[in-house]
């Protein structure tokens, strides 16, 4: 339900299934583990079925952490539902926290 | 002694062992070790120990009713500390390590015609050991529940009040058979100019989100008593919640009531919360304007709408345990939610209408929180104007 790509400068985290208090630990733990000398984390939620507030606290976790840590770290809008989740959360649709496009993996 | 005698009193030290681990309370604790010395190692055996309030007290003693008392020792032996060794009794204190000691066990021979030895002593002591243990156990125990229990009351929402022109209704659920308290709470109460209706809900669960809950909702009742404005409340828990060493949010939905004659307003206000529901004549609609969690950022633009209220319009303010609740399809949702509120007669029959609602929806077993708090504008009357105070009835609001 996790995958992890890898670029130059980026990575991406894509998530499958439901970000909630079950399992947005590991999502976190994919996070930290690929923030490791990137300039862009990228969070994909295109294929996330369900999330809940557990998956908002974590993006404001990583933003923060992201802050700090001098890169930049985006969201790749997930489905109405969720975009309606973070609609709620003060993030409308045009929050600078949203990318478009996904970053491929370098030379791919 | 014979290496059978022996290898009985290993097993009695073994089994004393477990009790002292495996304790619950002090009184069940301690008559289970006493079992296990009588009659064994002794015809009578009995355990003093010092109350909290510095009293010595028998805690039990095996058999349950001796007739006889055999214990006069144990209060010298716990002012000393030193055992004490007749042919019939002896007394040992209980201690653990180098504390003093918090009580006595005394063992007595009597209609069995045996009597102590000097090797007796040894045993006795390591038993004496035990039982401390076993006692303090108990006494840590009892001590940690008691804090427990308190705490938890303190954080079950209050019973609602009286609001002078309103009716409150509410609906709470924490998930989990052994959590009486989770992360969601709401609260009422008066502030100068009206009064406050909140519902938050902290992110997590266990004792960190436990103690969240508590910080959000006591800064946010006190800074509501004292500012009576709910964007300033939310700023000050914003503030306190920013100054936790870890990342603390909290999303809230609060309301401002204010009633004057015929005219009731609420000022509502969220931050990273659900819209709350407006319900008039048949019909709901979602009603806020949307920002950020509290504990997120340093400011977050947290907006006040005003809403008319008409005698018999609603406000229904609900936690996302509500449109979370799983299904065997899909969540519940707001659409499902603003459905089931649209004919709602009063706030009683909102609350209501959404428990049924989960009820009959839900598929397996809750995972989150859930609150909803519906307050119901009551047709204008005496009781209904100025903003009369609750045991404040001597001053006159009209003017």
């Amino acid at each position: 339900m996790l995958d992890t790509r890898r670029g130059r400068d980026e990575a991406v985290v894509s998530v499958q299934g439901d970000v909630d208090l079950t399992t947005f630990g590991a999502v976190q733990s994919a996070l930290r583990a690929a923030c490791e000398g990137v300039t862009v984390l990228v969070l994909d939620l295109r294929h996330v079925d369900f999330m809940d507030t557990s998956g908002l606290r974590l993006v404001i976790s990583e933003q923060r952490r992201a802050q700090a840590g001098g890169y930049r770290f985006v969201v790749i809008r997930g489905s109405g539902k969720i975009q309606r989740l973070f609609e709620i959360a003060g993030f409308p649709d045009g929050h600078p926290l949203f990318g478009d496009a996904p970053i491929e993996p370098a030379g791919g | 002694l014979s290496p059978e005698r022996q290898a009985d009193r290993f097993e009695l030290l073994a089994a004393a062992g477990e009790v002292a681990d495996g304790m619950l309370l002090i009184e069940n604790t301690v008559a289970r070790l006493l079992e296990l010395v009588v009659p064994a190692f002794a015809d009578v055996a009995t355990l003093d120990s010092i109350s909290p309030d510095g009293e010595l007290r028998q805690v039990a003693t095996a058999p349950a009713d001796p007739g006889r008392e055999f214990a006069a020792g144990a209060a010298e032996v716990i002012l000393t500390g030193r055992a004490q060794l007749t042919p019939e009794v002896i007394v040992v204190p209980l201690a653990i390590a180098e504390k003093p000691p918090i009580g006595a066990l005394s063992l007595a021979m009597a209609e069995s015609g045996r009597t102590f030895a000097e090797g007796d002593l040894a045993l006795a002591a390591e038993l004496g050991r035990r039982a401390a243990i076993a006692v303090e156990n108990a006494r840590l125990y009892a001590e940690r529940s008691e804090i427990a229990t308190t705490l938890q009351q303190s954080l079950l929402p209050p019973d609602l009040p009286q609001i002078p022109g309103f009716r409150l209704a509410s609906l709470y659920r924490a998930a989990g058979e052994h959590n009486e308290v989770g992360g969601d709470f709401y609260d009422a109460f008066e502030v100068p100019g009206g009064w406050m209706v909140v519902v938050g809900d902290v992110a997590g669960r266990g004792a960190e989100a436990a103690a969240l809950t508590s910080l959000s909702r006591y800064t946010f009742r006190t800074a509501g008593k004292l500012l009576g404005d709910p964007i300033a409340a939310l700023e000050q828990l914003n503030a306190a919640l920013r100054e936790r060493p870890r990342l603390s949010l909290v999303s809230v939905c609060c309301v401002m009531l204010r009633a004057a004659d015929r005219d009731a307003t609420a000022d509502l206000v969220l931050a990273g919360h659900p819209p709350a529901y407006h319900l008039r004549r048949a019909s709901s609609r979602a009603v806020g304007v949307f920002a950020p969690f509290l504990g997120a950022y340093e400011r977050g633009g947290w907006e006040a709408i005003t809403i008319r209220l008409e005698p018999g319009d609603q406000l229904v303010l609900y936690t996302d345990g509500v449109i979370d609740t799983v299904g065997q399809v899909e969540r519940f949702g707001e659409e499902r939610l603003a459905n089931t509120l649209s004919d709602a007669t009063g706030a009683a029959d909102a609350v209501r209408r959404i428990e049924d609602a989960l009820v009959t929806f839900a598929h397996g077993s809750q995972v989150d929180d859930t609150a909803v708090i519906a307050v119901e504008r009551l047709p204008s009357g005496p009781a209904a104007g100025g903003g009369r105070a609750r045991g404040d009835g001597v001053r006159v609001a009209r003017n």
